[in-house]
């Protein structure tokens, strides 16, 4: 990693690197901002400098109220923050980051989400979860690991075009059989499904031939004569390739 | 400050924090006051109506007492509060959060095995401060440099038995095991002072040779404190290698 080798006593290297592991532990005798001080003193940080940063970074994880708090009286939410925190007291240039969204709140997440999404323009973040949304939103490469193995790599818009076909949504009012055993019979279709419900029939069309599918489905539907309600090409997601690499 | 130094002010914070220094120093001044004013007044207390007969004890008695009774429970003591340095650390994940940062898994064993030492060494040095002004003051006029050579040879054998405590919480994750096997060490240690000529050779041997300090008489025991150097640094250099080996 930039040009050291990763071992148990590579310690210079550990100085540019920054680690939230998944359950961040900490010495619950301590306060928050003693927490941080603590870190900013083992990356040597000059008095000065290390209080600074204390204060910035216990304004980023929205702690600055129970900084003088003991770390034992802080929710799992809280601890989180603080780990998030405790890893950017460097200004890491690489940044491991297992599960960071686990133990936070909607608001939290998305604090949490944004800040890695600003982080990722000045360093190189690693970040393991199974929120796949999360993914989705914020990272370049993807890498999916089944069983230890790592199964793919691949940058998160390559992967999803590679994998995932997209999925053509139609919803029609009243019956629609006629349509989908039409659509079943074409080359160019995969699979059709059809659901009922609120005198609807929902299609969901996956093809083979997607460019062919653009191009034909909206000729089909007006021919059919059925009254169209709802029309929507919809993006793969993620976790349609997650589970066709990895299997239901 | 150098990574030492952080991590020494942070573990003897912690043994504040956590009122270890308080039991400990309390634990050492109880002995210390406790032995000459229980034999001052053991006779008063039986009442002369016991069939044993009592000697009349003299300064250098109590403090042959108070040694063998520190020693024999001050190893309890030090096991179960020393057990848990770096195994309660690996158990709990706080020595990810440590280890992670720009730190020497040797400067970590190191400040352990420095703040422990200052610990007990504070006990130590009040328990002897208080046998030394009881036993003067209730049964006559003591060697002060005999007992200061004395309570140093205390000492060293307390530094023993701490750097091999610390080295079994190195060994395993589980604080009762690094306690357990501990326990089994010094015992074993403890056995060898039983073998005759052997207690010249045993870190046990210079318990005894305190004694024969303070008593004014016997042959000395150089080679015990040598080997009991010997062990120290052993064990410490075993600790820092078994946790450069260990996945945290």
């Amino acid at each position: 990693m930039m040009g050291e080798e990763v071992t148990p006593t590579s310690v210079s290297l550990r100085s540019k690197v920054g680690y939230l592991p998944e359950e961040p532990a900490f010495y619950n005798w301590m306060k928050g901002r003693e927490f941080l001080c603590y870190v900013g003193e083992l990356f040597r940080l000059p008095s000065r400098e290390n209080k600074k940063r204390c204060d910035e970074l216990l304004e980023f994880a929205g702690l600055n109220e129970a900084a003088s708090r003991r770390i034992s009286g802080y929710s799992r939410g809280m601890r989180q923050r603080l780990g998030l925190a405790q890893a950017l007291m460097n200004r890491p240039q690489v940044l491991f980051l297992d599960e960071p969204c686990s133990a936070l709140d909607p608001i939290g997440r998305r604090e949490v989400l944004d800040t890695i999404l600003r982080l990722k323009e000045e360093a190189t973040v690693f970040m393991s979860t199974h929120i796949l949304a999360d993914v989705e939103r914020i990272c370049d490469v993807v890498g999916i690991i089944d069983k230890g193995r790592l199964v793919i790599e691949e940058r998160t818009e390559e992967l999803r075009d590679r994998f995932a076909k997209p999925i053509f949504e139609l919803r029609f009012e009243g019956e629609a059989h006629s349509i989908t055993r039409l659509l079943q019979s074409l080359p160019w279709v995969a699979k059709v499904t059809e659901e009922h419900g609120n005198n609807e029939a929902v299609l969901r069309i996956h093809a083979s031939d997607v460019v062919t599918a653009k191009r034909e489905l909206p000729k089909i539907v007006a021919e059919s004569g059925l009254i169209l309600l709802h029309y929507e090409l919809t993006s793969p997601s993620l976790e349609e390739v997650f589970i066709e690499l990895v299997g239901a | 400050m150098t990574s030492f130094s952080v991590l020494l002010k942070k573990e003897l914070r912690d043994h504040l924090r956590t009122y270890k220094l308080l039991i400990i120093v309390a634990f050492f001044l109880l002995l210390g006051f406790g032995t000459p004013l229980l034999l001052h007044y053991l006779p008063s207390l039986l009442d002369g109506d016991t069939p044993i007969p009592i000697p009349d004890f003299t300064a250098a008695d109590v403090v042959g007492e108070y040694l063998e009774s520190i020693t024999q429970i001050g190893i309890l003591v030090v096991i179960l509060v020393a057990m848990g340095a770096v195994a309660r650390e690996r158990e709990r994940g706080t020595a990810v959060m440590t280890l992670s940062k720009p730190v020497g898994r040797g400067i970590f064993i190191a400040s352990k095995l420095a703040a422990l030492s200052v610990t007990f060494g504070l006990g130590l040095a009040g328990g002897a401060v208080a046998c030394y002004l009881y036993a003067s003051i209730l049964f006559g006029e003591l060697n002060g440099l005999s007992f200061i050579a004395a309570s140093l040879l205390v000492g060293l054998f307390f530094l023993v038995c701490l750097s091999v405590t610390l080295l079994c919480s190195t060994l395993f994750k589980s604080q009762l095991a690094a306690g357990g096997l501990a326990l089994a060490i010094i015992v074993g240690l403890w056995a060898f002072s039983f073998v005759p000529q052997l207690d010249l050779y045993a870190p046990m041997g210079v318990i005894s040779w305190g004694q024969r300090i303070i008593a004014g008489s016997g042959p000395s025991a150089w080679w015990a404190v040598s080997i009991s150097l010997g062990l120290v640094v052993l064990s410490a250099v075993l600790a820092w290698q078994t946790l450069v080996r260990k996945e945290l």
